[in-house]
């Protein structure tokens, strides 16, 4: 599972470097966001723009993500591609996350 | 592992039950719809609803059977007409309990952060994106009809 991250305005941004989260790589996407999230005390963006596909043991995967998170930081999903973004809202899990266009307009808000 | 029919408006698979082998199935039925001229939202939409047919197949129905023919555990067969494409996904697996499709009610949401759903979600997108869901089981096999409005699923 190839993730990269790096800080930007005091939070992380996770930058998921796969087409699909899905049943096959579940596991391995949650063993990689602990270890790119770390023990940083800033929220997580994840970046989802070369995503095209996510189950819902991916869905999953990515809330089981964010509950390893210190509860003082957030989980931020940018650059949801269609599909993906079908998933989000059709199980309504779309309320549980800030959503944003991508991790440009993250910044500009973290910023002003 | 794929057959194409001629004329393509039939697709025919069969694999392994295994999460890669419902990765390339998923692959190879969204490029025959993909060709086919159905709208890539249509696309997305059953792709999403199969994806949870297929790895409740591999990690329910063979959780703790081995499949008789392990090349092909699962087989999906599929038809497009008239804006429906008709779906059938059989297995040799474990039958539903008590032969009965779950209902598939979304998980609750309003939960403190520690106790958010991971999972549940999988029956919910099925029956939301179907339009008609039918499940038998005869002699040993498992077989789970579905329908899909792709006109309607490509708003």
């Amino acid at each position: 599972m190839n993730l990269t991250s790096s800080p930007a305005n005091g939070a992380t941004i996770i930058t998921v470097n796969e087409a699909r989260i899905d049943a096959s790589v579940a596991i391995q996407f949650k063993d990689a966001m602990r270890a790119h999230a770390g023990c940083g005390d800033g929220d997580v963006v994840l970046d989802l723009g070369q995503v095209t596909f996510v189950d819902s043991s991916g869905l999953g995967a990515i809330v089981g993500s964010m509950k390893y998170l210190d509860t003082s930081r957030r989980l931020h999903l940018a650059a949801l591609t269609p599909d993906v973004d079908k998933v989000f809202r059709l199980t309504r899990m779309d309320s549980i996350f800030e959503i944003h266009d991508d991790t440009r307009a993250f910044l500009a808000r973290a910023a002003g | 592992m794929v057959m194409h029919d001629r004329p393509p408006t039939t697709f025919a698979a069969s694999g392994p039950a295994t999460e890669a082998a419902v990765r390339d199935l998923l692959r190879d039925l969204r490029l025959w719809l993909s060709q086919g001229g159905t709208p890539e939202a249509a696309c997305g939409a059953v792709e999403i609803a199969l994806a949870e047919v297929l790895n409740n197949v591999v990690e329910h129905a063979y959780a703790t059977v081995a499949p008789r023919d392990p090349a092909s555990a699962l087989t999906v067969h599929a038809a497009r007409a008239n804006g429906q494409l008709d779906v059938h996904v059989c297995d040799h697996g474990t039958p539903l309990p008590g032969l009965t499709l779950p209902e598939g009610r979304l998980p609750a949401r309003d939960v403190a952060r520690g106790d958010l759903p991971e999972g549940g979600f999988g029956w919910f997108l099925i029956r939301k994106l179907s339009t008609r869901l039918c499940y038998s089981q005869f002699d040993g096999e498992n077989r789970l009809d579905l329908r899909f409005d792709l006109d309607r699923l490509a708003k």
